[in-house]
């Protein structure tokens, strides 16, 4: 890991000029290429018309929108709901994962649905296990709703999340029996990491929670089967209820350090290990900002370190991000259903994470099945009779947008959906190999294009 | 420090080929740099694997449902057999004859001649102490080795390819094939095993179309040469891979016919996948495939048959093509059911939830025969068979002499091994 | 739009315009096309079609016009309206005068090509228009700047000319278009000859049209008719799946299962296209004999051929019935015999897995084995009033109606498999927090009631979007002969009720279904009461192609509403089948 520290030049960055705010200059100009990039980390792409008005705004109008807080109000989101409503009707958590795709793809709010993402490979629960859909659902809306703000609140309602306690099988949770399940991964996956806890400390705040029960998908506290002695967390004594003890784990000094280094690793680099001086600064604001999440990944995305050449293009697409961004960056709809399906062979499919420990993500999503895979699905997408682009078959709508010939079109698919271009080269041959192909060069070209290694770049 | 990053600590382009691969490099091709997989005869790469463990193939076969033992092999002389059997005995004239006591079901057929060609070992009396009779819950104590109380979420072969897996190839570990959910023996904290339902799944399927095959070709080679940051590089030697594999296969697939005629069943497809899968060069380690079906409380005499004669026909066509391919020496085939039956039979021509039951290895590498007695007919836990063998003795035997990984870590503790295999 | 015309093509067409034959042509196609003709499909007079009130209505109803408006058909419209006014007429014009006297196809199985036959009215129109469509063919090409595409060619009088892989050529009156050339020139081979060797002259033929102009009902509203010899595609040997002994799909055997046993001995079909005011009626009929279908098939007609279906059942808001002679026990029984080696051994695993299901009892033997095989299913619109448990899906609901062999043992048995059947599935929805359902039973002259109900939970806010299994109340009804196996209590009871469908003195209420006596399987769904149901789950249709089709909320209403018309413009459908001495299949779609 230093090694790649070391190539990727991390170490040697000072962390003053790291979390200073970017400001554009006649050498890094506010261009295309960044703001596709801030788009691409901080939602799924963004199409052309959007890059284009972004082009005469600037870096903080556009994070001032993407971290505004409208899903509740969205008429986008009120159909969005009435959808899941639907979905909810049919009872497969499939169908919802094909429901999620969708908004990931249409929401007008990209940051937030990014972010319920990664809560969801942080707090991760399966569908697998939990099988009333329904409770998927309310905790996926939970995570929504905490995604951008406060890292405590959404502790203490995922602690009475009936899909996370079925989940980890703290349903049943008896004086007699303390289930250590949810307070170990309340410690080692959720809130601390490996390294900052006894095994004491998980025992004991399993006793905390005891009588913390699921009936017919509701939280429900049975005050006959608390463990209402003592307990001792952190060297705190006297903690009795799970709420106290929850609270004591959050004033741990590593829960800051914990969640902004994971969060460094989704939206910036998931391939070095976050330098200790870059991470000081930032798990000291989110200390201050009482455990506020937003301050803090704001931060981060306006900085000098995001908008440099060490992490764009420094991360492996997660197969969920190639897809959406994919469609969202070329103006594209498809059938969300077979999309969540085809996700499957690629290792990703919203709420059916593998393990409590959600997705590893980096050099973990590729091997040679998934490259096979990656390379296929977006074959399959263009070829999809419900593949559309802004309602039109894909020759039309490049016609529409005023692309006349396959090098045109190569060059702007890579510059929508590209953080790495292809070499020269390459592009050439895309376009010597499509251009007497008639009406399918243009998917012929999506395809080859799909077939390079740049694309799995973010 | 999770596993993921650890094993994919930095590494140059070269380094990303397996350790075989770049063996044959230096000592066949000679020159480093050269591109890797495609080039290379097939029956080099084949060479170079029959010497080391690290090659070394198991197939799983899960008979999921409880399969009836005592049908399958068959105590044709036992008389209290024939007493708890009255209708469903099999007789001796019908059994396909192992020795003066045993027999196997008439469907094995083709298990038979496996065993008289030296390929094939019964195990019997296998299972585990205070046998739990539910489907699921006798599945996971299989998957994970341990009860439910335990909650462990991680399976043994998860825990064994996270042990034995080369990280610097990027074939996935281990497979899964079917579209049954996957089974939790396969689950891991920090390995994802794919669970793919057809072939489909690995080819390239640009590559249906001549012209852009090629091209996607030349992209690919051409992005080899180009220098790019470490990540890139590990996905464009991922990539280049990634292709080979899918080329191999497509060679495989359009190479004349398969050897071995496989039956037309769902088993006899999974096993004719896995078939080109080993051929096709593939590093992965396990495969696993279900027949499910076996939960034959009524009417079992011709659905036991039937699926009993799914599993023989798809076994030996699977190890017969293994041979014409070169395969047999790393091959091995593992087949188990979460339990036994009962010893009596029931009133609906059906038998119920048992213990105790036989499991089966095959392939070359098996020391063939029946391993260990027949439990009891008479002494009985609850009406069922006592188990002598635990079934993690068996897993910790292929772990240590098949793969030749420490099994203790896997499993949790140290079991006794069994003879199972010949020496190499 | 100009033609200035080719040197070429000015001789060309000046050959085209001298009068080949002075005089009519009134032979038949059949005496044109070769005897070893397969398949052979001809149409009357394309006027009388295009003009006939059923198309008319179709061409004028809203679905049609509103699948004019997909932007697909309006581009190719356009290059039709194109068409039509370089050849200065409407297509349907057009037609109308190349097939005046007729329009057939011909597939022969020496040549394995396809041949289709014009003939018009008027020998000089014809060929006027044919080289008015060689020539626009030509700019077109020329525009594309794609090379002459048009090669000619001369045979005995008759020019063709190549375009593609197609073969066009005109002689006299009619206008011959192939993808074989052999085909084509034994056709005008024949019509130069006049030789006797034609499909007119196939035995088999002959009698296929002896048997149609026998029939002089239907003669007067046919509009499309056709023949295949099935005694020579069978000697071919090039379909033999489907005149193979043994099937690989029960649901098929089960279907139509009797129809591929006649097909075994056969010698012909035929098949017409009947208009006749709301109505179109496909019409597939074949030579029969009782003495070709095998003991094996005895499941689909009953011994002797002698099985018949019972009149249809109708109760409120039909929206299919289906009424058919299947012994389905029988068929299980005798899957050896009809089903290959794979289907036998999935049958016998189904078998143990269902006789574990059913506490033991032999499925196809004691189950199946315990009704008449004159079967009857119904399925009609549910409707749930406000304030009642509703589901979200609203599916119909539906009847299986037989008569049992055996009532005083076979009520009570049955009657237990059905409760233990219930505690099955409730032991099972309980793993799997599904709802759970109670057991009831009721009484009333003569009829007895075994029920089940699923109940919502009390707190349950939401009465109006429950799960799907709220659409199940099922229930088993023993009335004398009669079980019914429902998926509602209310529909159940609307069957037994003394007004329904079950009541002895109700068989009025089929009277209207103009059934035959011998029919075997018959079918009807209406599609208004479709329609309807379609409206009911219209939040659900809509969603699905939200996610499905990746549509905006307002296209996926839309094109729900496309479908809604579609529905709507139909009145029903209609399928019967009746094996005596011949064996007919008629499919019939009534508009409004």
């Amino acid at each position: 890991m230093s090694q790649q520290n070391a190539q990727s030049g991390l170490d040697e960055v000072e962390p003053d000029w790291a979390w200073q705010a970017w400001q554009p200059s006649d050498n890094e100009p506010w261009n295309a290429h960044r703001i596709a990039h801030l788009f691409r980390r901080a939602g799924f792409g963004a199409s052309q018309q959007q890059i284009e008005s972004a082009e005469k705004s600037d870096v903080t109008a556009i994070l001032e929108n993407l971290f505004r807080d409208a899903a509740d109000t969205d008429r986008a989101w009120q159909e969005s709901t009435d959808l899941a409503k639907a979905v909810l009707n049919g009872g497969d958590a499939k169908q919802l994962a094909g429901w999620w795709l969708r908004w990931m793809r249409v929401s007008p709010n990209p940051l937030r649905e990014k972010a319920t993402l990664f809560w969801h490979g942080h707090f991760a629960t399966s569908a697998d296990k939990v099988t009333d859909v329904e409770s998927m659902l309310d905790q996926n809306q939970l995570l929504r709703q905490h995604s951008l703000g406060d890292f405590g609140e959404m502790v203490r309602a995922i602690a009475k999340d009936p899909a996370m306690l079925l989940y980890l099988d703290s349903a049943y949770n008896r004086k007699a029996h303390p289930n250590e399940n949810f307070a170990r991964e309340l410690l080692e996956l959720f809130c601390m990491g490996e390294g900052n806890y006894s095994e004491k400390d998980i025992q004991e705040l399993a006793r905390c929670f005891t009588g913390w029960e699921i009936r017919r998908n509701r939280y429900r506290f049975n005050s006959f089967q608390h463990d209402n002695g003592k307990k001792t967390i952190f060297g705190q004594a006297n903690i009795e209820s799970g709420e106290q003890a929850v609270d004591v784990v959050l004033r741990q000094p590593a829960v800051a350090d914990f969640i902004v280094s994971k969060l460094f690793r989704y939206f910036f680099r998931d391939e070095v290990a976050m330098p200790a001086k870059l991470l000081k600064p930032l798990a000291e604001q989110m200390r201050n900002e009482s455990l506020q999440i937003g301050g803090v990944l704001r931060r981060m995305l306006s900085s000098n370190l995001f908008f440099s050449d060490i992490v764009i293009a420094g991360k492996v697409r997660s197969p969920v991000d190639l897809a959406v961004s994919f469609l969202r960056s070329l103006d594209a709809t498809t059938n969300y259903r077979k999309l969540a399906e085809s996700l499957n062979i690629l290792g990703q499919v919203v709420f059916y994470p593998p393990s409590v420990k959600g997705w590893d993500g980096g050099r973990a999503w590729i091997n040679s099945s998934t490259l096979v895979g990656r390379a296929n699905l977006i074959h399959q997408i263009v070829r999809d009779e419900n593949t559309q682009f802004e309602s039109l078959p894909l020759a039309e709508w490049v016609r529409k947008r005023g692309i006349n010939d396959t090098a045109d079109f190569v060059d702007f698919v890579c510059g929508q959906v590209f953080a790495k271009q292809p070499q020269a080269t390459a592009k050439n041959k895309i376009v010597e190999s499509c251009k007497d192909s008639g009406g399918r060069k243009y998917v012929e070209a999506l395809s080859l294009l799909a077939s390079l290694p740049e694309i799995q770049l973010s | 420090m999770p596993k993921s990053l650890r094993s994919h600590s930095s590494r140059s382009l070269e380094q990303n080929n397996t350790s075989r691969r770049k063996f044959l490099q230096s000592t066949l091709a000679g020159t480093a740099g050269i591109a890797i997989g495609s080039q290379l005869p097939e029956s080099w790469l084949m060479a170079a694997a029959n010497s080391s463990k690290s090659d070394r193939v198991m197939v799983v076969i899960q008979l999921t449902g409880g399969n009836d033992g005592l049908n399958t092999v068959v105590p044709y002389r036992n008389e209290d057999y024939k007493k708890a059997r009255p209708k469903l005995a099999i007789a001796r004239s019908d059994a396909l004859s192992i020795d003066d006591d045993t027999g196997f079901h008439p469907s094995l057929k083709g298990v038979s001649e496996l065993l008289q060609s030296g390929q094939f070992s019964v195990l019997q009396g296998v299972g585990y102490a205070s046998p739990n009779r539910s489907h699921f819950e006798s599945m996971d104590i299989w998957h994970t080795c341990h009860r439910k109380e335990d909650r462990k979420r991680e399976g043994w072969i998860g825990n064994l390819l996270t042990s034995a897996t080369d990280s610097s190839s990027s074939d996935a570990p281990g497979l899964h094939l079917g579209t049954e959910d996957q089974p939790l023996a396969l689950a891991s904290r920090d390995l994802q095993i794919p669970s793919v339902a057809s072939i489909e799944q690995f080819r390239m399927q640009i590559a249906d179309d001549k012209r852009l095959k090629e091209s996607v070709h030349e992209l690919i080679d051409a992005s080899n040469d180009q220098a790019g940051s470490d990540l890139l590089n590990f996905i464009q030697a991922g990539t280049s891979s990634a292709l080979a594999a899918s080329e191999r296969l497509d060679a495989a697939l359009k190479s004349s016919q398969d050897s071995a005629d496989f039956p037309k069943s769902a088993l006899g497809e999974k096993l004719r996948i896995v078939s080109r899968l080993i051929s096709a060069g593939l590093s992965t380690r396990v495969y696993y495939v279900t027949l499910d079906g076996f939960d034959t409380h009524a009417q079992q005499p011709d659905a036991h048959a039937s699926l009993l004669k799914q599993w023989s026909e798809a076994l030996s066509s699977f190890l017969k093509q293994m041979e014409a391919k070169g395969q047999a020496d790393r091959v091995l085939v593992m087949t188990f059911s979460e339990f036994g039956r009962r010893v009596a039979e029931n009133a609906s021509e059906g038998t119920d939830h048992g213990a105790a039951a036989p499991m089966f290895l095959a392939g070359k590498s098996v020391k063939p025969g029946i391993v260990g007695k027949l439990p009891s007919l008479t002494e009985l836990d609850d009406g069922d068979l006592r188990f002598h063998t635990d079934f993690r003795s068996v897993y910790a035997t292929l772990i240590e002499d098949w793969f030749g990984v420490p099994s203790a870590k896997i499993l949790g503790e140290q079991f006794k091994k069994l003879d199972l295999l010949r020496p190499t | 739009m100009s033609f200035r015309l080719h040197h070429r093509w000015l001789s060309v067409l000046a050959f085209v315009a001298l009068p080949v034959w002075s005089h009519a042509d009134d032979r038949q196609a059949a005496e044109l096309f070769p005897k070893t003709t397969a398949i052979y499909l001809e149409i009357d007079g394309a006027k009388e079609v295009l003009e006939h009130p059923f198309v008319r209505d179709l061409i004028d109803s809203k679905p049609f016009r509103a699948a004019l408006r997909q932007p697909e058909i309006v581009k190719m419209r356009g290059g039709l309206t194109l068409a039509e006014f370089a050849l200065g007429d409407t297509l349907p014009n057009l037609i109308t005068k190349i097939g005046a006297k007729g329009i057939s196809l011909a597939v022969d199985a020496e040549t394995e090509g396809v041949a289709l036959l014009a003939h018009a009215a008027d020998e000089k129109q014809l060929s006027a228009l044919m080289e008015k469509m060689l020539t626009m063919a030509q700019e077109q090409a020329k525009k594309n700047g794609q090379s002459d595409p048009i090669k000619t060619k001369e045979y005995r009088g008759a020019y063709a000319y190549q375009v593609d892989k197609a073969l066009v050529a005109r002689f006299g009156e009619w206008l011959i278009v192939t993808n074989k050339q052999e085909l084509g020139k034994s056709i005008v081979d024949r019509m130069v000859d006049k030789s006797a060797d034609h499909l007119s002259s196939n035995e088999r033929f002959q009698q296929a049209r002896q048997a149609k102009d026998a029939n002089q009902v239907s003669n007067n509203d046919r509009v499309a008719w056709a023949f295949v010899d099935v005694q020579t595609i069978r000697d071919s040997g090039k379909i033999p799946d489907l005149f193979s002994g043994k099937s690989k799909d029960p649901g098929g055997e089960l279907i139509l299962g009797g129809l591929f046993g006649i097909l075994h001995h056969t010698p012909y079909a035929m098949g017409s296209l009947l208009l006749q005011g709301k109505e179109a009626r496909l019409s597939l009929e074949v030579p029969n004999n009782a003495d070709w279908i095998g003991e094996e098939r005895e499941f689909f007609f009953g011994a002797k051929g002698q099985g018949r279906a019972l009149p249809l059942l109708d109760a409120s808001e039909t929206v299919a019935s289906l009424s058919a002679y299947r012994d389905i026990s029988g068929m299980w029984l005798r899957a050896g015999d009809l089903f290959n080696q794979e289907v036998n051994d999935q049958l016998s695993q189904a078998e143990s897995n269902l006789a574990t299901l059913f506490s033991g009892k032999d499925f196809a033997e004691d189950i199946l084995g315990a009704i008449q095989p004159e079967i009857r299913i119904i399925a009609t619109k549910q409707n749930f009033a406000d304030g009642t448990p509703t589901p979200a899906i609203k599916l119909p609901q539906f009847a299986l109606v037989a008569q049992l062999k055996n009532p005083e043992t076979m009520q009570r048995e049955l009657r237990r498999i059905f409760q233990s059947l219930v505690g099955f599935l409730n032991i099972v929805g309980a793993m799997n927090g599904q709802p759970q359902l109670e057991l009831d039973s009721e009484k009333m002259d003569g009829v007895s009631l075994t029920m089940a109900t699923y109940s919502p939970d009390a707190d349950e806010k939401n009465l109006a979007e429950l799960p799907i299994q709220f659409n199940f109340s099922p229930c088993i009804v023993f009335k004398g002969k009669d079980v019914i196996l429902s998926s509602t209590i209310d529909l159940a009871k609307q069957l037994v009720s003394p007004s329904g469908a079950l009541s002895s003195t109700s068989a009025a209420s089929t009277d209207s279904h103009e059934q035959s006596a011998d029919s075997n399987t018959l079918l009807e769904i209406q599609a208004s009461v479709l329609s309807e149901i379609l409206n009911a789950n219209k939040k659900q249709i809509i969603a699905n192609n939200m996610l499905e089709k990746g549509q905006s909320a307002e296209q996926a209403e839309q094109e729900f509403n496309v479908l809604l018309t579609i529905a709507e413009f139909f009145q029903k459908a209609r399928l019967d089948f009746r094996a005596t001495d011949r064996a007919v299949l008629d499919v019939s779609l009534f508009v409004k």
